[in-house]
């Protein structure tokens, strides 16, 4: 976890549990590590599972975190990464490592929305649209991991603030 | 094909043999073809095989082409296959051609400037007798139509006719006709959509072919004023590619407009980004996924 101070005024955490990774009602569905030309595959898997637990709109939604989060580790992070999805009884959650530099400040999730000319930052500004909740953490000793969470309580899709 | 023609080249005279990818495509093309059939005043004669006469006006109306007084005037004709292929289930290449030739003098005299003909030739996937004659058809058409004021389209699909169907049919026409393409493999097809004009997008994309993507919206937004998008076939694309809808949208000139047809959670994506928020912009969701 992150203790920077300075780094934590560009945290986007939800503590009610987003950073929750262990627990007896944890089941986990997937943990896998990827590279480029694992997308596409990874992206089927990520589908299958949670579609198990989530709406078809919000396996959209997740499959789309799952693949922005991955991206984002192998074209910033060092060109590959470990994924894992699991859920707890109120929510699904998809975590994403890599082995890079780590996310400078200016790489964090965009709480503005991109401008329509702007040429990047859409993907993890999606993430953080997408998701009920997002922690990024720079890891002690180096790599990022990024933690996204969909609520499944009324495995409806929950008003956006 | 990168060498392949495009529809605007046609000429009278020219017998083109049209491959395509898919339905949608083969749709997408033979809409052109007839839009241009009829604004330069000649007669179109569509002969349909895969769809029924009806379902392929209704795919030629929903791609723009107004129809309905062609089709009065008689100036617009939709022929089965059975009524000129394969009359009595068989293929005779004489009696077509001969079939094809009085169209043409009719053409002419009831003061057309020329016929435009095109053929879904998927019937000649099937096991049909007299299939042997359709290398000498195809030389005999070409011969047809020389120096005539009639154009022929004959179209094959590109993954159904085995490699040497295609090329035997390919060398008995005068030039080939295909959607220009930007991409196209396993994945992802990025191609020219012709009518309405625009790009078309099926399969899935990501980051990695934003490049393809970019030069094939910046070709369409130089020769379009109304450019669509069609990501109807498209099952995923990443934050990435939203972007580079994104900032195409964004370079609109003035009197230009984009209309993006999408699945659902493409449009999603698109509305959280703010894409239907900019001017002379429309987002067009497919009700049907």
């Amino acid at each position: 976890m992150m203790t920077n101070s300075a780094r934590d005024d560009h945290r986007i955490l939800d503590s009610s549990g987003a950073s929750g990774s262990s627990g007896a009602a944890e089941r986990e569905l997937v943990s896998q590590d990827f590279e480029e030309r694992n997308l596409h595959e990874l992206r089927q898997t990520v589908t299958a599972h949670a579609a198990t637990v989530l709406t078809d709109e919000r396996v959209d939604d997740m499959a789309l975190i799952a693949i922005e989060l991955a991206s984002n580790a192998i074209r910033h992070g060092g060109g590959s990464g470990r994924l894992r999805l699991w859920t707890t009884p109120d929510a699904i959650f998809c975590r994403v490592t890599d082995d890079g530099p780590g996310f400078p400040d200016s790489k964090y999730p965009a709480v503005q929305r991109p401008e329509p000319s702007a040429s990047g930052g859409r993907g993890l500004w999606l993430v953080l649209h997408f998701s009920d909740a997002l922690t990024v953490d720079n890891d002690v000793d180096g790599g990022a991991t990024v933690t996204a969470m969909i609520a499944t309580g009324d495995r409806t899709s929950p008003p956006k603030p | 094909m990168a060498d392949a023609s495009r529809v605007e080249d046609l000429r009278p005279g020219d017998h083109a043999c049209l491959t395509f990818s898919d339905g949608e495509e083969r749709l997408d093309l033979v809409a052109a073809i007839v839009r241009d059939g009829l604004q330069s005043g000649q007669r179109v004669l569509c002969v349909t095989d895969t769809l029924s006469q009806v379902a392929l006006t209704g795919e030629l109306t929903g791609r723009g082409v107004a129809l309905g007084d062609a089709t009065e005037s008689g100036q617009m004709l939709v022929m089965r296959t059975a009524e000129t292929f394969l009359i009595d289930g068989s293929f005779t290449a004489q009696r077509v051609v001969d079939l094809l030739a009085a169209q043409i003098s009719q053409a002419a005299t009831e003061g057309f400037s020329g016929l435009c003909i095109t053929s879904d030739m998927s019937w000649a996937l099937r096991p049909v007798a007299g299939l042997d004659q359709l290398m000498s058809y195809e030389s005999r058409l070409t011969d047809l139509v020389a120096d005539t004021n009639a154009t022929a389209v004959c179209q094959y699909e590109r993954h159904s006719f085995d490699t040497v169907t295609l090329a035997g049919v390919a060398a008995h026409h005068g030039f080939a006709l295909a959607a220009a393409t930007y991409h196209d493999d396993a994945f992802l097809r990025i191609c020219r959509q012709y009518q309405p004009p625009g790009i078309r997008v099926s399969g899935e994309i990501d980051y990695r072919r934003a490049g393809p993507l970019t030069l094939a919206l910046s070709e369409a937004l130089a020769l379009d004023n109304h450019m669509y998008l069609n990501l109807g076939t498209l099952d995923f694309m990443d934050g990435s590619i939203a972007g580079v809808i994104m900032q195409a949208a964004a370079s609109l000139g003035p009197n230009q407009r984009m209309t993006v047809r999408c699945q659902a959670h493409a449009g999603k994506v698109l509305h959280a980004l703010g894409l239907p928020d900019l001017s002379n912009v429309t987002v067009v969701v497919n009700d049907d996924q």
